[in-house]
C-alpha cells in the first residue's frame, strides 16, 4: 500500500525542484489547544505536491525538506497553519479549530461564485452531506424536504425509473413545461446522471434577482450545480462502497382466491345475476382439489422478491500542485430489481428490473500563466437498465388484473396459462418467460474553461470563457418471445379431461430496437469586474451564452427535426453596496430562442432588488452583538419560460391535400383535382411566457451563528401562457387550431429554513427544518365558458381536482324516489348519492364541483436533527407533504369494473362495505354509510366516478433517513496509512404516516399499478486516504 | 513494533474485505417459495373409509360433486367412486375430502367411496342419496378437436380409445339429413368439403360415400326414398344447382337435375314431392316438378315463384310436413319467412315475416319481429306431443340452429322464438360459444353449429357443431335398467 501510495505520488507530482538545496530533517509534534496530539495532519509543503508526511498517532511527525521552505499543517476542521523552516528543526506546532462564520460562506450563482452575504436574491445553498443518504440512483429523489423551495413527487420505484419529477416553489403554469431549468458545469444537463459525490455545490435560484440573466428560460427556477475540482497539496484519496437492501414501503396486496370468488358472486347476486362460482366450486377451490381449473396462486408473491440489493463505490482522488490540479472519479451503482427470475433461464439473461450505471468525471485545471486559469472537464456515464420482455410495460398491470382464480402458473400437462395475450398474459410469463430489454444510455460531456484575470489592465476585471458539448444516445434492444399458451375452459369432458382452448402459437426470441440520440453545443463568455473605492463597492458582470441541441439519430423524415434548439442571450448585472449594508443589484436578460418568428425572438428581462444588512448598522454592532446577522432582502423583476411541450415553429404553416375540389371535364370524363387546405394554420405571434416575480427575504443569524434562519414570501404573475386555442368559434372559419399565449396564472407562497446549533458538552447537535408552500390560481385560460361558472378552470388551482359531491349511499328505495334523479345509469339502494350541487332537481355532470386540492403537494417538508459524540454519528431526518389530494380509480379500486379482470386489493373496501342483507342475513350491514358502495360486475356508471367518495388525501409525513455512522480510532486507522474511515447504516422510508394506505402517498399514481417506492437499509463504509 | 504495525493492518484490510465480501453475499441470498396446501395423508388400509357429506344434494349427469369424509388417502387412481352404482370419474383426491364427477344414469343416488387397489379394498358409504335429475343433456357423439386443433378430415369409429382410429374432421358448416328409408343412417353434406358422408348409427362409423360435390348445401330425398338430391352452390347460370343420386346404385351415380346460380338449398314437398331450391344472386325461389320430371322429363330450368326481397339473400327453405306452408330461414340477413302453400294452384304464396328482423343480428328471446336471430341455418319440424293432446291444427314447433348465437332455438307456430340448447356455463366466461356437455340451458355450449336432424324414434336431436368440429346430441339422458325403488 505504501509503495502504491508512493508510485502514486511520484507520477502525479508535477513541479520538482531542479535547485539542489541544503535538505534538512524536521521533527515535531502537532497538537491542538488542549494539548491534545492531532492524528493524520497532513505536513507538506505548499510548492512541492508529492512531498509531505502524516503525523503518527502520537501526533509526531517527521519530514525531509530544503531549508527555506515553507511547511504546511493541514487537518480537517483545522486553520491550516505554515511555518517557514530556517533554523529550528524541531517545531511543536499548535492548530486552532477553524470557525467558519456565516459571513465567509459563498454561493454559486449564475454569474459565478458570490459571498453569501451580498446576495440579494433567493438562492438556497443546499448542503450536500444532506442528500448522501439517499438510496436510489437518482439525485433527484434527495430533493424533497431537503431543499427549501423544491417541491417533487416521485414517479415509480422501478429502478433506472425512479426519478422525480419536481417543481420550483410549485407549479405556476400549464401550458408547455413546468420544469426547472438544470445547469451543471453551466451546461443545461440532467440531473438523473450524476453522480453525487462529485458534486461540489449545489444551488438552487429562485427569485427575478438570479434568474433574469437566463431570460427566457428562467421562469420556472434554475438548478445549479458545479463539480468537485483538485485542491492544491496531498493526494487526497475517497472511497466508499455502500452495500442496500431494498425492500418496499407499501405493496398493495390482494384477496386470496376463496375471498375473492366470494366478492365476485356477491357482486352478481346483489345485481341479480347469476352466479359465477357454484358453491361446490368454492369447495373444490378452498380444498384445493382441481389446480388446474380453480387455482389459488399469490401472484405477488411469485413475482415479486421481498427485496433486493443495490451496491455503490466510489472512488475520487484528487491533488496536485500549484500550476495543476487535478479530480478524479469514478463510481458504479447496480440496482437489483424486486422481481423473481426463473432460475431455469439464469445462465442466459436476467429479465428482473435492474439498473446499473457507470460514471466518471476528470476535471483538471492548470494555470498557464500566474492569472491564466484553464479548465478542463470531462464526464461520462453508462446506463443499462433490464427489464422483462413484454413485462416492462404490462408488468404491474397484469399483476394487478390476473386474479387468483383466474388459471394456475403451469397446467398439469405442461401446458402455459393464459386468458388473453398481450396485457392479459399470464403474469409468471409476462415477469420471466418473454425474454428481456435493454434499454442504455450513454453520455459523454465535455466542459473547457478559460479564466483570463485582468487585474493588469484594471484592478477587479475577470474574464471566463467556456466551451461545452455534450453527446447523449439512446439504445433499447428488446428481445421478446413467448411460449406456446393455451387456456382451459372452467368445465371438464365427460371423461374428466380438461378442455383447451389455444390462445397463442409460441414465438421464438426476435429483435427489435430502437435509438435516439443527440448533442449539445454550449458557448458562454463573461466579464467580471469588483472593484471597492472605500465605502463603495460596485460590480459588474456582462455575460453571453448560446447553446444548440440537436437530434442526431433517428431524425426521420421531417425536416425540423434536423434543426438545432437554439438559444441565444446576452445577459448582465451590476451591482453596488455601500459598506456591505445596503446593497442594490440589477440585472438583465436579453435572450432569444429560434423557435419563435423573427420579432418574436428576443426579449428583455429586468430585475432589481435591494438588501439591507441591518446587522451592519452600528446600533445593531454595538448594543445587539448576538445578532450576526439580519439581512432584509427584496426582489422584483420578469423572466420567460419558452418551453413549448416540444412544439417546433408554431409560426409556421402546414398545406395538406384533402380539401374539396373541382371537376374540370365534362360530363362523362374525369378532369377532378383535390384542393389543398392549411393543416396546420401559422401562429406567428406566438412567444414565450413571461412571469413578474416579487420576492421579500429574511436571512438571520443569531447567537454566534447558532441559529440560522431564512424566510421568503413571494408571488408571482404568470402570463402568456401557451396554449392551443380550442374553443374558437365556428364563425372564425379555421379548420385547426392556433396557437397563442393566453394562459395566466397567479401563484404566491412563502419558504422557510430554520437551524440550530448546540453543542452540549461532548454532543454535537443540529436540528434542521424547512417549508415550501405554494398555491397558484388560473386567471386566465383557453376554455369554454360554462354556465356553472364553478365549472371553469378560472379561478381554481393548476389541476384541480374535481368531482360530484358524494352523500354516502341510498339507503333505500324510498330514499331513492325522494332524492334527485341521477343520470349516470341505474342505481339501487347502497350506491351512491350524489348532491345536486345546482338544485337543478337532477344529478348529473353539471353538478361537478371542485374538490380537494391538487394531487401535486402544496406543502413540502422536512424536519432533520444530527448529533455527534467523539466518533458516533447520527442522523434523521423527517420528510412530509401536505395538502394534496387526489382520485383514485382503476380496475382494482373499482372491483370488478372490468369484470373477471382486475384483482381486489386488500382494504380497499374498508371494514364494512354496503352489503344486502338478503345476502349478509343481516340489516346492519345496509349502512348508507359504508365504506364501499354495493358491490358491481362490469363497471357501474354511477359509483365509479369522480367523486369525493374515492378521492383521498395525499399528505403523509415519513421518516426518510436514519444515518448512524461510526468513526474508527484514528490510531488503527492511521496504521493502514488512512485518514479517516467511517462505517455506517441508513435506513430510509423506514415509517410513514399517511391517512392513505393502499399504496405509498408519494408515488404519483391514482392506480398504484407502478412499481412501489424502497424502503432500504443502506450498509456502508468510506475510507479517506 | 514495525511487524506488529503490519499485521495490524492487514487484520483491517482483511476485515475490509471480509466486510465487503460479506455485503455481496447477502445479495446472493435466494428465498423459495413452498406450497401453501398441505399435502394429504396417503391411504390407511387399517383404517376405516368414511363418507361424512357431499355437496351438491342434487343434479345431473357430469355434476361437479365434492366428497367429504375421512381416509380417502392421497392418489385419485386408487380411489373409485360409486353413484347410484355407476362409476365417477374422479378428478382428484384430498385425504378428506375429494371431487368426482357424477356419472350419467346414476339414478340410484347412493354414493360410496373405495379406496386401495383391487384386493385391498376399503369402503366407506354414507345414508344420504344424491338427488339425480334425469333431464334433456347434449352430449357429444362423434369427433374430438386436438389442442392445437389440426386434426384431419378422417373416417373412423365414432369413439376410440385410440383416438387415431376415431372420425374427425368437420370443420366446415354442415347440412343433415336422416335417410328416411333408414333411420339409423344420417347423410351430412359440409359446404367446403367435397365429400358425402354418411354416420352410420348401426355400426358407429362415420364413412366418406362420395369426394366429387362442389360446395354441396343440402340434401334431401324423393318421397319414395329412391334418389337423394344434392343441392351445390355453383357460380355460373349453366352449372348444376341439384344433382340426382340413386339410391339402387348407392349412391355412386350422378344425374344433374336442374342448373341454375348459387344454390342455398333444395327442398323436397313431403306431400307432393315438387322440388323448391333458390338462387343466392338474384334471390329467386324456384318449383321443380319432380314428378314430371320422372314421368316424362323436364328441362334443367325451373319455375320462378317468386324473388325473396333482393338479390344476394342467403336462404334454406324447410316445409312443414302437412305441406301446407313453407319457412324460408334467411342466413344472411337474420330472420325467418312463412309463405304458405296453395292447393289449388300448386304453388307457395309470397312470404311473410314470423321472425327477426330483416339484417337485424342479435340474441333476443320474443314474438316475431321482437325476437333477435343471428345467422340461422338449419331447421327441423318436431312434433310436440302437447299439441297433438290439445288438438291444435299445427302439431309441430319448428327447431333451428344459429351459427353465431351457438344455440339451438324453438319457433312455434305462433311466432314465438325460445331458446332450446346452448349458450349455458355463464359462469365460465361471458362468451356464449364454447365446448361444454350437460344441461341443455345451463351448461351446455355451441361453437357454431350448423346442421340439425331430429330422430323421431329416439327423440333425438343431432347437431352438426361445426367450430368444436364435433357431432352434439341432444336427448333425454337414457335409461339401460329398472329403477329400484
Amino acid at each position: 500500500m505504501n509503495k502504491f501510495l508512493l508510485t502514486c505520488m511520484l507520477l502525479l507530482s508535477v513541479t520538482v525542484s531542479a535547485l539542489a538545496q541544503e535538505i534538512v530533517e524536521v521533527t515535531g509534534v502537532v497538537a491542538d489547544v488542549k494539548k491534545e496530539p492531532l492524528i493524520g495532519v497532513t505536513v507538506g509543503v505548499p510548492d512541492a505536491p508529492g512531498l509531505g508526511t502524516t503525523t503518527d498517532v502520537n501526533g509526531k511527525f517527521k519530514i525531509k525538506v530544503e531549508r527555506y521552505k515553507k511547511l504546511r499543517f493541514s487537518y480537517v476542521g483545522f486553520v491550516t497553519k505554515e511555518i517557514l523552516v530556517k533554523d529550528a528543526f524541531v517545531l511543536n506546532v499548535t492548530l486552532v479549530e477553524s470557525e467558519l462564520s456565516v459571513l465567509d460562506e459563498v454561493v454559486v450563482t449564475g454569474t459565478g461564485v458570490q459571498k453569501k452575504l451580498t446576495l440579494t436574491g433567493a438562492v438556497t445553498s443546499v448542503n450536500i452531506a444532506d442528500l448522501k443518504s439517499n438510496p436510489t440512483s437518482s439525485l433527484s429523489n434527495a430533493l424533497a424536504g431537503n431543499v427549501p423551495g423544491v417541491m417533487a413527487m416521485m414517479q415509480s420505484g422501478q429502478p433506472g425509473r425512479n426519478v422525480s419529477e419536481f417543481w420550483i416553489r410549485g407549479i405556476s403554469t400549464f401550458g408547455g413545461g413546468s420544469a426547472a431549468l438544470v445547469l451543471i458545469d453551466n451546461i443545461e444537463r440532467s440531473l438523473n446522471e450524476i453522480n453525487i459525490e462529485d458534486i461540489a455545490s449545489f444551488t438552487v435560484l429562485k427569485d427575478a434577482a438570479v434568474t433574469a440573466i437566463y431570460g427566457s428560460r428562467g421562469a420556472n427556477g434554475v438548478i445549479l450545480i458545479t463539480t468537485k475540482r483538485g485542491k492544491d497539496g496531498k493526494i487526497n484519496i475517497d472511497l466508499k462502497d455502500e452495500t442496500i437492501y431494498n425492500t418496499r414501503t407499501i405493496t398493495p396486496d390482494f384477496e386470496d382466491g376463496v375471498t375473492y370468488s366470494n366478492l365476485l358472486n356477491e357482486s352478481r347476486i346483489t345485481r341479480n345475476q347469476p352466479l359465477i362460482y357454484q358453491p361446490e366450486e368454492l369447495d373444490i377451490m378452498r380444498l384445493g382439489l382441481d389446480p388446474d381449473l380453480y387455482p389459488n396462486v399469490d401472484w405477488k408473491d411469485l413475482l415479486l422478491k421481498d427485496g433486493a440489493m443495490t451496491y455503490r463505490a466510489n472512488l475520487n482522488i484528487n491533488g496536485g500542485g500549484p500550476t495543476a490540479r487535478y479530480f478524479v472519479s469514478g463510481s458504479y451503482v447496480d440496482e437489483g430489481g424486486m422481481y423473481k427470475t426463473d432460475e431455469t433461464l439464469k445462465k442466459d439473461y436476467s429479465t428482473n428490473a435492474n439498473f446499473k450505471r457507470w460514471n466518471y468525471r476528470v476535471n483538471t485545471d492548470i494555470n498557464i500563466t500566474k492569472s491564466t486559469l484553464l479548465q478542463l472537464g470531462i464526464a461520462g456515464s453508462l446506463d443499462t437498465r433490464n427489464s422483462p420482455g413484454i413485462g416492462d410495460n404490462d408488468f404491474w398491470g397484469v399483476l394487478f388484473g390476473y386474479s387468483p382464480i383466474r388459471t394456475p402458473v403451469m397446467y398439469s400437462n405442461g401446458y402455459v396459462p393464459t386468458i388473453g395475450t398481450g396485457n392479459q398474459t399470464n403474469p409468471w410469463v409476462v415477469a420471466t418467460q418473454t425474454g428481456f430489454n435493454q434499454n442504455w444510455a450513454n453520455k459523454i460531456q465535455t466542459n473547457l474553461a478559460l479564466e483570463q484575470n485582468f487585474d493588469f489592465i484594471t484592478k477587479g476585471l475577470r474574464f471566463r470563457g467556456i466551451f461545452g458539448f455534450d453527446t447523449n444516445n439512446y439504445s433499447d434492444i428488446q428481445r421478446i418471445k413467448w411460449p406456446e399458451q393455451w387456456r382451459a375452459e372452467r368445465a371438464r369432458t365427460p371423461e374428466g379431461a380438461l378442455i383447451f382452448t389455444h390462445v397463442s402459437n409460441p414465438s421464438e426470441l426476435f429483435q427489435r430496437s430502437g435509438s435516439n440520440g443527440d448533442r449539445r453545443s454550449f458557448q458562454d463568455l463573461m466579464f467580471n469586474y469588483d472593484r471597492g473605492v472605500g465605502s463603495h463597492n460596485f460590480g459588474a458582470v456582462a455575460r453571453f451564452t448560446r447553446d444548440a441541441l440537436i437530434r442526431t439519430v433517428n431524425l426521420g423524415d421531417d425536416i425540423k427535426n434536423g434543426i438545432s434548439r437554439r438559444n441565444e442571450a446576452l445577459a448582465g448585472r451590476a451591482t453596488y453596496n455601500y459598506k456591505f449594508r445596503y446593497f442594490a443589484d440589477f440585472t438583465f436578460g436579453y435572450t432569444g430562442s429560434e423557435n419563435f418568428a423573427t420579432g418574436q425572438q428576443y426579449g428583455f428581462f429586468p430585475a432589481f432588488s435591494f438588501a439591507w444588512n441591518v446587522s451592519e448598522e452600528k446600533f445593531i454592532k454595538d448594543h445587539v452583538k448576538w445578532i450576526n446577522m439580519f439581512k432584509i432582502r427584496y426582489s422584483k423583476g420578469k423572466v420567460g419560460n419558452d418551453q413549448l411541450g416540444g412544439d417546433r415553429f408554431p409560426y409556421l404553416y402546414s398545406l395538406g391535400e384533402g380539401a374539396s375540389g373541382y371537376q374540370w371535364a365534362d360530363y362523362g370524363f374525369d378532369r377532378g383535382f383535390g384542393g389543398m387546405r392549411y393543416t396546420q394554420v401559422s401562429s406567428p405571434y406566438v412567444t414565450w411566457e413571461i412571469a413578474t416575480k416579487q420576492n421579500l427575504g429574511f436571512d438571520v443569524s443569531l447567537f454566534r451563528d447558532k441559529i440560522n434562519a431564512n424566510f421568503d414570501i413571494f408571488n408571482e404573475d404568470r402570463k402568456g401562457i401557451y396554449m392551443g386555442r380550442n374553443f374558437l368559434p365556428g364563425i372564425v372559419g379555421l379548420e385547426s387550431t392556433p396557437r397563442a399565449n393566453v394562459g395566466a396564472v397567479k401563484s404566491s407562497g412563502f419558504e422557510g429554513r430554520l437551524a440550530y446549533n448546540q453543542k452540549l458538552g461532548n454532543v454535537n447537535l443540529t436540528t434542521r427544518g424547512n417549508f415550501t408552500y405554494s398555491k397558484n390560481e388560473i386567471l386566465e385560460r383557453d376554455e369554454q365558458n360554462n354556465v356553472y361558472p364553478y365549472q371553469n378552470d378560472e379561478g381554481f388551482r393548476v389541476d384541480q381536482a374535481k368531482g360530484l359531491v358524494s352523500l354516502g349511499m341510498f339507503k333505500d328505495y324510498d330514499d331513492i324516489r325522494n332524492s334527485p334523479r341521477q343520470n349516470f345509469g341505474t342505481y339501487q339502494p347502497g350506491d351512491l348519492k350524489y348532491k345536486d350541487v345546482n338544485g337543478d332537481g337532477v344529478v348529473d355532470d353539471g353538478d361537478r364541483v371542485a374538490i380537494g386540492a391538487t394531487r401535486r403537494p402544496n406543502l413540502i417538508y422536512g424536519l432533520g436533527a444530527s448529533a455527534s459524540w467523539k466518533s458516533l454519528d447520527v442522523n434523521v431526518f423527517f420528510q412530509g407533504a401536505g395538502k394534496s389530494t387526489f382520485q383514485t380509480y382503476g380496475k382494482t379500486v373499482f372491483a370488478f369494473s372490468e369484470g373477471e379482470w382486475g384483482q381486489v386489493m386488500k382494504g380497499v373496501m374498508g371494514d364494512n362495505r354496503w352489503i344486502s342483507a338478503d345476502i349478509s342475513g343481516d340489516p346492519a350491514t345496509e349502512d348508507p354509510n359504508a365504506s364501499y358502495p354495493r358491490l358491481s360486475f362490469g363497471g357501474n356508471g354511477n359509483n365509479f366516478r369522480e367523486s369525493t367518495f374515492w378521492l383521498r388525501n395525499g399528505q403523509y409525513l415519513r421518516l426518510k433517513t436514519v444515518d448512524i455512522g461510526y468513526r474508527l480510532p484514528k490510531q488503527l486507522v492511521n496504521r493502514i496509512r488512512a485518514n479517516n474511515i467511517r462505517l455506517f447504516l441508513v435506513g430510509s422510508n423506514l415509517l410513514t404516516w399517511s391517512k392513505f394506505k393502499l399504496w405509498d402517498p408519494e408515488l404519483a399514481s391514482a392506480r398504484g399499478e407502478e412499481y412501489p417506492l424502497p424502503k432500504s437499509f443502506t450498509f456502508g463504509i468510506s475510507v479517506n486516504l | 513494533m514495525r511487524a506488529n504495525q503490519k499485521r495490524d493492518s492487514r487484520l483491517l484490510c482483511w476485515m475490509l474485505s471480509a466486510f465487503i465480501a460479506l455485503t455481496c453475499v447477502i445479495g446472493g441470498c435466494k428465498d423459495d417459495n413452498g406450497s401453501s396446501i398441505a399435502d394429504a395423508l396417503p391411504f390407511d388400509p387399517s383404517k376405516p373409509v368414511v363418507v361424512s357429506n357431499f355437496n351438491p344434494k342434487a343434479g345431473g349427469m357430469g355434476q361437479r360433486l365434492v366428497i367429504f369424509g375421512k381416509n380417502f388417502g392421497n392418489d385419485p387412481d386408487s380411489v373409485s367412486v360409486f353413484i347410484g352404482g355407476k362409476k365417477a370419474v374422479v378428478i382428484s383426491v384430498e385425504g378428506e375430502s375429494l371431487y368426482c364427477l357424477v356419472p350419467g344414469k346414476a339414478y340410484r343416488g347412493d354414493v360410496e367411496v373405495r379406496v386401495g387397489t383391487n384386493d385391498k379394498q376399503v369402503i366407506g358409504k354414507t345414508d344420504m342419496v344424491f338427488d339425480y335429475q334425469r333431464k334433456l343433456v347434449v352430449s357429444t357423439v362423434i369427433g374430438y378437436r386436438n389442442d392445437r386443433g389440426d386434426e384431419p378430415w378422417m373416417d373412423g369409429k365414432f369413439k376410440d380409445k385410440d383416438q387415431n382410429k376415431m372420425a374427425s374432421g368437420f370443420w366446415n358448416p354442415s347440412t343433415m339429413r336422416f335417410d328416411p328409408l333408414n333411420p339409423k343412417h344420417l347423410w351430412v353434406v359440409f359446404d367446403g368439403n367435397r365429400g358425402l358422408y354418411l354416420i352410420n348409427f348401426e355400426d358407429s362409423t362415420v364413412t366418406q360415400k362420395r369426394t366429387d360435390l362442389e360446395r354441396p348445401r343440402s340434401l334431401d330425398f324423393t318421397l319414395d326414398g329412391k334418389y337423394m338430391i344434392i343441392a351445390e352452390d355453383r357460380g355460373g347460370n349453366d352449372e348444376a344447382s341439384t344433382q340426382l343420386l340413386s339410391r339402387e346404385n348407392d349412391w355412386q351415380d350422378k344425374e344433374i337435375l336442374t342448373k341454375s346460380r348459387q344454390c342455398n338449398g333444395a327442398t323436397v314437398h313431403p306431400v307432393n314431392g315438387e322440388m323448391y331450391y333458390n338462387s343466392y344472386g338474384s334471390g329467386e325461389f324456384f318449383r321443380y316438378d319432380l314428378n314430371q320430371y320422372f314421368n316424362g322429363g323436364l328441362g334443367f330450368k325451373g319455375d320462378i315463384q317468386f324473388v325473396v326481397q333482393d338479390p344476394e339473400w342467403e336462404y334454406k327453405v324447410f316445409i312443414h310436413p302437412s305441406g301446407n306452408y313453407a319457412y324460408i330461414v334467411v342466413i344472411n340477413k337474420h330472420y325467418i319467412l312463412r309463405c304458405d302453400y296453395n292447393w289449388e294452384k300448386k304453388v307457395f304464396n309470397q312470404p311473410y315475416l314470423v321472425c327477426g328482423q330483416l339484417g337485424a343480428a342479435g340474441y333476443e328471446d320474443g314474438v316475431g319481429s321482437t325476437a333477435r336471430l343471428r345467422v340461422p341455418y338449419q331447421g327441423v319440424f318436431v312434433k310436440n306431443p302437447a299439441y297433438v293432446a290439445q288438438a291444435k291444427p299445427d302439431e309441430y314447433d319448428f327447431y333451428f340452429t344459429e351459427l353465431d348465437n351457438h344455440d339451438i332455438r324453438i319457433l312455434t307456430p305462433q311466432g314465438s322464438v325460445t331458446t332450446f340448447a346452448g349458450r349455458g356455463s355463464s359462469s365460465i366466461n361471458g362468451d356464449p360459444w364454447g365446448y361444454v356437455d350437460g344441461d341443455l340451458r345451463k351448461e351446455a355450449r355451441f361453437d357454431r353449429p350448423t346442421g340439425l336432424a331430429y330422430n323421431e324414434a329416439e327423440g333425438a336431436f343431432y347437431v352438426g357443431d361445426y367450430a368444436n368440429r364435433r357431432f352434439r346430441k341432444i336427448a333425454l339422458e337414457e335409461v339401460d335398467e329398472v329403477i329400484k325403488k
